[in-house]
């Protein structure tokens, strides 16, 4: 096996059941590697996100594999799952999920007091990466006084907390103006350059654009053919970009 | 959630039906039976030498309130014990001839044993309560000790004897044959003689009484129907009173969690009203499908509830009807009591699930059906201030942020744990308030001697006062003997015409020897000072300090109240004179019952043996009180009742919690889904729920002990109050109490574990995309 950090080998995620069965995600195969930063897109329904929740574990496949590093997550109990997830996954969602009645910096802490004891060092940490990502002055305030951008860089903030090895987002800036979608990719990139695994969903050519590899999902599978390599330093990556992903039916 | 809610109901209406069926049930028993035997409502009992039969029933004939008057039935008083298969049966028993009179006045109704229409020579007829607590079968002989010696009688039959079936009149009656008396009690010794008088209406009791006080210098013992209804009804209204008051409780917390369920369904159908306000329902319309739903509930639920409090009244009359010599009482409360608990319990159900649907019928369809749910508030006092200082664990610290985000469901929570474990707290001492009677007889109203012995005057070569009291007072095993003396005086109005018979005690010696105790003031010391029962004292508005008229041994008399004392053998009736008054108005005047403490760690029952041994038939030993009651059944009565009410509201309070876990869990979903995204494993998540039930019922638990301990007594006080206990003998078992505590916690915790399940398998997305 190479330096991957996550595999599928034949995956299947079905819905419904009987003559109502239909396979969402059908015999996907993908390999992304350490340093990556991944794009997912598709069109509607063609199952990014349930793509997404079966490679954090969040969702069990119907059949096929997962593995995260050397380890495989697809039959997995859901304790070995979220052991998984404190430690090397960090998740976030499209419309941030933040706890409404935790403070912010109270929704990093309760992600980082899973993994360490040594609740003043993780208090430490998550003044840190608040800072780093602009919104220490917000640490006392709660979800409802706080816009979205800042919300979602909060999100950003509680999934690095226990430093995973992995950074999954689903359509992080889906809800959020440009200016604010501008932040939360900065710090995106800004992350990947540092060398984070990023896997991202999004249906924004700009924020595909920020990726260095394009996985387009049709149909519930992603063919070989099904993968774009980004050249961020060619001025024209957007347009061949969208050519491409018009070719594979977008 | 449905379920848990319909049980509430069900429960509720269980336990208010039981309460309401004991309360109405247990005099109409009583009063059936005592129509149908034509019992008397007023009984005299006098000695002839001293009262004129034919004036009093001359007088009594005349009066417009009388409907019959009996023929006088002789009587003789056997101070016991009983013989029974070699064994001794303490009881004092009143010795009847019964006459053809009988037939048509204080008939009885044979329970068990050959239909005659009285008791053969040789024969005797008990009293079903007698024969049931000492398992004397027909056919057995008993041996009943007289002046001549041990007369030997068969037991023909068991029957219902209206006005001794409570057990609680002493002494006891027992039927003979006509003209059997003088076969074993000497002519000389037969002067008593019973007189019964029947009125139209029971409730002229008094007024007629007292218009007879008038006319006649009377001093012989009067028992009227209101003594007799209440010692039978006494502990049974005590038992029925409390169900009730607590099915009150039981029936506001089901009506809590019908007003959370709706809250619920409000919040699960939030989006789906919009849509149907959308379509055209009308507000009424959408309350009207709440109010439709719980009204049907009620009437699945409600009859389940009745039934299974059939099973209880079943129960609990049928212990009424042990008590009643087997009468029937099985039918004798109304079914209209299920109907009235039937249309109660519905309506306060339906009008609740009226008001807790306004909610939904202010729906705005627009945000209802873009947003899906309603916009949650929660308090800004939110547990803990600062988690990254707070050195609880994980699940702690989001149980906290949990209960304080939602104060008013955790308060309303709270109340219910608080309750539950107050009645639990409440049950466990009020039981052992019972059981304990003996080591705490002084607050009772009783002695503290371990044995009553009473000295037999009636026999042949007896002992005087003295004489025992120098036996007794050469044995090394006893501490104290404290001699006194029944005795009995008629209160006398301003008009000096007597109002009130009482029964009460003289004792020869300081009464505090004796342990006795006074709500106000002191015990009599001198010839013309008494102490006065609470019920009397009330009765006549006597506080220490005032003086009161009698009528005792013969004379007119003047006391100085002393002080105030609650006994609850007369019901709350009744005086204590020390022996100088006694002494005074009667110088030949002893002692003739003697309560006897023994020191520390002596076999009571070894050292009865030995003074029986010792003294022979010149002494006879009463049944103490703790044993009486036992034999009554009133402890293990009080036991089952106050057993049930704890189930039941342990029930209502799991049923609760459920309630709340479900709610909590279709409230938080989402946030369980969230934390389970970033880490939370099933089982801490699972803990964070128990950890909420947990943190509130530690937080009230200190306010349920207390508030246990302190009124617990104070409530009892109120209950029973009427049969002379103002101040309950409250006594704190604190082993029981404190083990009840950790076991209430453990259920608390089990139950909301396993209730939690429903968070813990659900698939992550799933509880995100809710």
């Amino acid at each position: 096996m190479t330096n991957f950090c996550i595999k599928t080998e034949r995956l299947v995620k079905n819905y419904g059941s009987g003559t109502f069965e239909n396979a969402i995600i059908n015999n996907v195969n993908i390999s992304i590697t350490s340093g990556e930063f991944s794009i997912i897109m598709g069109n509607s329904g063609s199952g990014k996100s349930t793509l997404l929740y079966l490679l954090s574990g969040l969702d069990s496949p119907s059949s096929g594999k997962i593995w995260i590093k050397n380890i495989p997550i697809h039959n997995r109990s859901q304790k070995d799952l979220a052991m998984l997830r404190r430690k090397m996954i960090g998740f976030v969602f499209q419309d941030n999920n933040l706890i409404p009645n935790l403070t912010i910096q109270e929704n990093i802490l309760v992600a980082g007091f899973l993994v360490s004891g040594n609740r003043k060092l993780v208090n430490q940490h998550a003044e840190n990466l608040m800072e780093e990502l602009g919104i220490l002055s917000l640490a006392k305030r709660y979800p409802s006084q706080v816009s979205g951008g800042e919300l979602q860089r909060a999100a950003i903030a509680r999934a690095l907390i226990n430093n995973p090895m992995i950074l999954l987002a689903d359509e992080p800036t889906g809800n959020l103006n440009s200016e604010a979608s501008e932040k939360v990719l900065e710090c995106f990139s800004e992350l990947n350059r540092k060398g984070q695994t990023i896997v991202m969903v999004t249906h924004d050519l700009k924020s595909a654009c920020r990726g260095s590899r394009v996985l387009f999902l049709k149909d519930g599978t992603i063919p070989d053919n099904h993968s774009y390599y980004v050249d961020k330093n060619h001025p024209g990556t957007e347009d061949e970009l969208f050519t491409w992903l018009k070719n594979m039916g977008w | 959630m449905t379920l848990l809610t319909g049980l509430s109901i069900a429960l509720a209406a269980l336990l208010f039906s039981s309460g309401l069926a004991i309360l109405q049930s247990i005099q109409k028993p009583f009063d059936k039976l005592y129509d149908k035997l034509n019992a008397s409502h007023i009984v005299m009992l006098y000695d002839v030498n001293n009262q004129n039969t034919s004036e009093f029933k001359d007088w009594f004939t005349r009066q417009p309130e009388t409907e019959r008057v009996s023929e006088g039935s002789p009587y003789f008083l056997c101070n016991g014990p009983l013989l029974y298969k070699r064994n001794k049966i303490e009881v004092m028993i009143q010795l009847t001839e019964y006459n053809n009179d009988n037939s048509m006045q204080d008939k009885l109704m044979i329970i068990e044993g050959a239909h005659k229409k009285s008791p053969e020579h040789g024969e005797i007829w008990l009293p079903k309560y007698l024969a049931n607590n000492y398992h004397i079968q027909i056919g057995d002989t008993i041996g009943i000790p007289g002046p001549g010696g041990l007369y030997q009688v068969i037991v023909s039959a068991t029957i219902a004897d209206p006005q001794y079936e409570s057990g609680m009149v002493n002494p006891t009656r027992a039927w003979i044959a006509t003209g059997e008396l003088p076969f074993f009690i000497p002519v000389t010794q037969l002067s008593n003689t019973m007189l019964g008088i029947r009125l139209k209406n029971p409730d002229s009791t008094s007024n007629l009484l007292e218009t007879f006080n008038r006319q006649f210098n009377y001093t012989g013992v009067i028992l009227t129907y209101s003594l007799f209804k209440n010692a039978y009804m006494g502990i049974y209204q005590i038992m029925g009173n409390l169900i009730l008051v607590f099915s009150i409780m039981a029936l506001l917390i089901a009506l809590f969690m019908v007003r959370s369920s709706i809250i619920r369904a409000v919040y699960d159908d939030y989006k789906l009203t919009g849509v149907y306000k959308a379509l055209g329902f009308t507000p009424k319309n959408v309350v009207s499908l709440y109010v439709i739903q719980y009204l049907l509930l009620s009437i699945l639920f409600i009859p389940v509830g009745l039934a299974g409090s059939w099973f209880i009244i079943k129960l609990l009359l049928g212990s009424i009807s042990q008590k009643l010599g087997g009468f029937e009482t099985a039918n004798s409360f109304q079914q209209s009591i299920y109907f009235i608990s039937l249309f109660v319990i519905a309506v306060l159900v339906v009008l609740t699930a009226f008001t807790g649907s306004f909610k939904a019928a202010k729906i705005n369809p627009v945000e209802a059906i873009r947003t899906g749910a309603p916009v949650k508030r929660f308090s800004k006092f939110l547990m803990p201030k600062e988690i990254s200082k707070s050195i609880f664990p994980l699940p702690v610290i989001m149980a906290l942020r949990f209960l304080s985000a939602n104060p008013r469901r955790s308060f309303s929570q709270g109340i219910i744990i608080m309750v539950t474990i107050f009645i639990i707290i409440f049950s466990i001492n009020i039981s052992s308030s019972f059981e304990n009677l003996k080591d705490n007889k002084p607050a009772w109203g009783f002695e503290n001697g371990d044995i009553q012995l009473s000295r037999r005057e009636a026999v042949v070569i007896g002992l005087n006062n003295e004489q025992l009291i120098e036996i007794l007072s050469k044995e090394k095993t006893i501490e104290h003997v404290v001699p006194f003396s029944y005795t009995s005086l008629s209160i006398l109005s301003n008009a000096d015409l007597p109002i009130l018979e009482i029964n009460g005690k003289a004792y020869a010696d300081s009464l505090s020897y004796a342990g006795l105790l006074n709500l106000k003031g002191k015990h009599p010391q001198s010839a013309n000072e008494i102490s006065l029962c609470v019920g009397t004292a009330s009765q006549f508005n006597k506080k220490p300090g005032d003086s009161i008229n009698v009528f005792i041994e013969g004379q007119k008399t003047n006391f100085l109240v002393t002080g105030i004392y609650q006994d609850v053998s007369n019901m709350g009736q009744g005086f204590r004179l020390h022996e100088n008054a006694m002494k005074k108005l009667n110088p030949i005047h002893t002692p003739a019952v003697y309560s006897i403490k023994l020191k520390k760690n002596t076999d009571v029952n070894k050292f009865k043996n030995y003074l029986l041994k010792k003294l022979g038939e010149t002494i006879s030993i009463d049944a103490s009180i703790e044993d009486r009651i036992t034999q009554m059944g009133i402890i293990s009565s009080m036991k089952t009742a106050l057993f049930a009410l704890s189930f039941f509201f342990i029930i209502i309070m799991l049923l609760t919690i459920g309630s709340d876990i479900l709610i909590s869990i279709k409230e938080n979903q989402k946030h369980f889904g969230i934390l389970k995204s970033i880490g939370w494993t099933p089982n801490q998540i699972r803990m964070s729920m128990v950890w909420k039930i947990l943190c509130i019922a530690v937080a009230v638990l200190w306010i349920a002990i207390t508030l246990g301990v302190s009124l617990s007594p104070v409530l009892m006080g109120q209950v029973t109050s009427g049969i002379g206990l103002i101040k309950f003998p409250f006594i704190i078992n604190y082993p029981e109490m404190l083990m009840s505590i950790p076991l209430t916690l453990v259920l608390i915790s089990v139950c909301s574990w396993w209730l939690s399940k429903s968070s813990a398998s659900t698939n992550p997305r799933t509880l995100i995309n809710s």
